[in-house]
């Protein structure tokens, strides 16, 4: 045994290339990846993704990912001649020992053969007195080319995504208008070792127009959440299902909502001192969020409720839908508590010489604005290998032949890579070579 | 109990009997009669399950695939339709009938033991190609509960009733191709609205990685089946096996905790109306 081990490592020495390419190796990996997954899956039911995906990127799963990528790259490079063979256009299966072989008598004519090879879907590719040649699924070998060569993209497009996808996210209000400065940035991503512009693209306006959520009955279960925003190009909608590409690697995503109300702090002689909108994190009702006004030592806790009513003395909200707000606001300084008062639009709360009141609430939108080359290869690789799939699904190629023997007196019908129809039997009434064809279908089976 | 889950009630009891007919139809091969019941039992258990199946689509407004009752109840019609569309095909596989029958009994008795609630689509779902994911799912795993019970024959029926074999080790492979095919369309529409939604493309969901674990063990059955001629018994042991992990990847999540999971499968309804929202 470690004689039969030691010469396998030293013929892996010698010639890399063909245990790099051997199938033994890839059902190896297939096997481990699969373990290394199911390992991945246990380990998720205790810890949350991020950390699962920290997991994956270990050393030994790299490992597993690029030995797969390099054996699925050797194997298809020294399949590759045999490629060229099998998609060719002329026969090539014919120069082989047939699969199976029917000989009919007279009645299977040449006009029979080619009556059956054209309602079977067999391109003729030869045609005379005392040969037909029939070929069906050419491009299947080139399925799986495409399938296994769709890892790479796929590869490629991880790859890419890892280095260069940079993420940022801006809270954008009804009616404001996203410039890209600096300040309206919620969070922006670092500098990413791959990324060949900025994380915001250059140029990049928008103006949200409209925000509009829908809840289930009064549950917080959102049906539609989506905003009408205005590009310099025109009008756009997105949907927290449907991002809005604005470059070609570059897409918003709406990711989440929340309530901007407008504060006006008066003074005695009820002149406006200060006024603005505060994006607030309020959603759902219940969550409270605050904020202070220059110039001010006064600090605003509120909560927002969209539909304004009262349970006896205790203010609810009768849905989460923004008809008739209201807002709980908490005045404090320091540690002093100054005012607390439930306000109804219009109403206001006074304190220390001061008013404060809320006449208007609009919603902001969560949006990440992310740049991410990967993705689009990525998505290309999938749908590479997904035509392979529907390429190769179908069987693998197939060719049939009709021969005139004695001067036409009997004829053979030669098959490969397909099966013998049931119409042979009514056709040919001959003998037959093997027992498989007695099958009632005409379909491959998806053996190579 | 609503009219919805009372009539997945009978369903279940339903095709567990048409089971029951069709596996002594296996036991007794010289019972012609009891084979032919078998089958008809299959067809009409088939009709009754897709009835329910467009009933509740009525009742709820959408797809059946929110939640585990609705997708019990879908992958059962997706079990027995796969079964019924291969009988059209051949003759001979009227004698898949029974497996499925069990298969979509054991599927219904799952998802009775959830909340048969008729739920809007939330937002996450509200898509065309979550549409798309979901019949891929259901064509992948109807495809390949075909294959089990096409494995299953060879593996039992045919030792007993010494009926040829070679037509079900063709189906086995073939049904073995096709559902790994439609299998990984699943993951790529899965991957694609993972990225519509959440602008990333896999997040090492759990969802995810267990149906990347099927994918990659049903890839290395191709493979094994292709390169290593692996075919008869030993292919169909295998296919029985990985039903298993395929199953576990369909019926698993729910048993993760909410916090682990964004596929729905009662994940959403445990987080956003009852509040089962803990993390670690």
């Amino acid at each position: 045994m470690p004689l039969r081990l030691l010469y396998r490592l030293r013929s892996a020495a010698v010639e890399p290339g063909r245990w790099l390419g051997s199938w033994r190796l890839s059902i190896a990996l297939m096997v481990s990846a699969a373990l290394y997954s199911a390992f991945l899956a246990i380990w998720a039911s205790s810890s949350p993704p991020h950390v699962v995906a920290n997991i994956a990127r270990l050393l030994p799963f790299w490992l597993v990912y690029v030995l797969i990528l390099a054996n699925t790259g050797v194997c298809l490079w020294r399949r590759l001649p045999a490629l060229r063979r099998q998609v060719a256009k002329r026969p090539v299966l014919v120069v082989k020992v047939s699969e199976w072989e029917v000989v009919g008598g007279a009645a299977f004519d040449r006009e029979r053969a080619c009556d059956l090879m054209r309602r079977k879907r067999f391109r003729l590719v030869h045609d005379s007195d005392h040969r037909v040649v029939g070929l069906r699924r050419r491009w299947a070998p080139l399925g799986t080319f495409l399938f296994h060569g769709a890892f790479f993209l796929v590869a490629a497009g991880f790859l890419l995504s890892m280095g260069a996808r940079q993420e940022s996210t801006v809270w954008v209000a009804v009616g404001e208008e996203f410039t890209g400065e600096s300040g309206q940035f919620l969070s922006r991503a670092a500098p990413r070792p791959l990324a060949l512009a900025g994380p915001v693209p250059a140029g990049l306006r928008f103006e949200i127009t409209d925000i509009r959520p829908a809840f289930w009955r009064d549950q917080l279960l959102f049906t539609s959440l989506e905003a009408d925003l205005t590009l310099p190009s025109g009008p756009a909608r997105t949907r927290i299902n449907r991002p809005l590409w604005v470059g070609p690697f570059t897409f918003l995503r709406l990711s989440g909502f929340g309530y901007a109300p407008r504060y006006e702090l008066r003074d005695r002689q009820d002149r406006v001192l200060d006024s603005a909108f505060v994006k607030l994190n309020l959603f759902p009702p219940g969550q409270s969020d605050y904020f202070r006004v220059e110039t001010f030592p006064h600090r605003f806790e509120l909560e927002v409720l969209p539909d304004l009513t009262f349970d006896g003395d205790e203010p609810v909200t009768d849905s989460l839908n923004l008809v008739n707000p209201g807002v709980i606001v908490h005045v404090s300084r320091g540690k002093l508590d100054l005012a607390r008062a439930v306000l109804a639009q219009g109403q206001s709360l006074a304190f220390e010489g001061l008013k404060v009141r809320f006449p208007e609430i609009r919603t902001w939108g969560e949006l990440s604005i992310v740049r991410d080359p990967g993705i689009p290869v990525l998505f290309a690789g999938y749908l590479l290998g997904l035509a392979g799939l529907a390429l190769r699904v179908r069987g693998p190629r197939g060719e049939l032949e009709w021969l005139a023997l004695d001067g036409g007196e009997r004829a053979v019908l030669r098959g490969w890579g397909c099966r013998p129809v049931a119409e042979l039997r009514a056709a040919t009434r001959g003998e037959r070579r093997d027992d498989q064809g007695q099958d009632s279908d005409s379909g491959g089976e998806g053996a190579p | 109990m609503s009219p919805a889950a009372l009539a997945v009630l009978w369903l279940a009891p339903l095709c567990g009997a048409a089971a029951l007919i069709g596996f002594s139809g296996w036991a007794f091969p010289r019972a012609r009669r009891l084979t032919l019941v078998g089958e008809w039992v299959g067809w009409a258990v088939l009709a009754a399950t897709t009835a329910v199946w467009v009933w509740r689509w009525r009742l709820s407004g959408h797809l059946p695939l929110f939640g585990t009752y609705e997708s019990a109840l879908s992958l059962s019609v997706a079990v027995l339709g796969a079964v019924a569309i291969l009988r059209l095909r051949t003759a001979w596989a009227a004698r898949v009938w029974p497996v499925a029958c069990g298969v979509a009994a054991a599927l219904l008795a799952h998802g009775l033991m959830f909340d048969p609630t008729a739920f809007p689509l939330t937002i996450s779902e509200r898509s065309w190609v979550v549409d798309v994911h979901a019949v891929f799912a259901w064509a992948a795993f109807g495809t390949l509960a075909t294959n089990v019970g096409l494995a299953l024959w060879s593996l039992v029926a045919v030792r007993a009733t010494g009926d040829r074999s070679d037509r079900a080790e063709r189906w086995l492979a073939r049904t073995l191709t096709v559902g790994f095919a439609l299998h990984s369309a699943m993951l790529a529409s899965g991957s694609f609205y993972k990225f519509l939604l959440f602008g990333k493309v896999w997040t090492f969901d759990p969802v995810e990685t267990l149906g990347f674990v099927a994918w990659l063990a049903y890839g290395t059955l191709l493979h094994m089946h292709l390169f290593a001629g692996w075919e008869g018994r030993r292919l169909a042991g295998w296919c029985l096996g990985l039903f298993v992990v395929l199953v576990v990847s369909y019926r698993g999540i729910v048993y993760f905790p909410s916090w682990s999971t964004y596929h729905i499968f009662d994940m959403d309804l445990r987080m956003h109306v009852t509040g089962d929202q803990e993390t670690p």
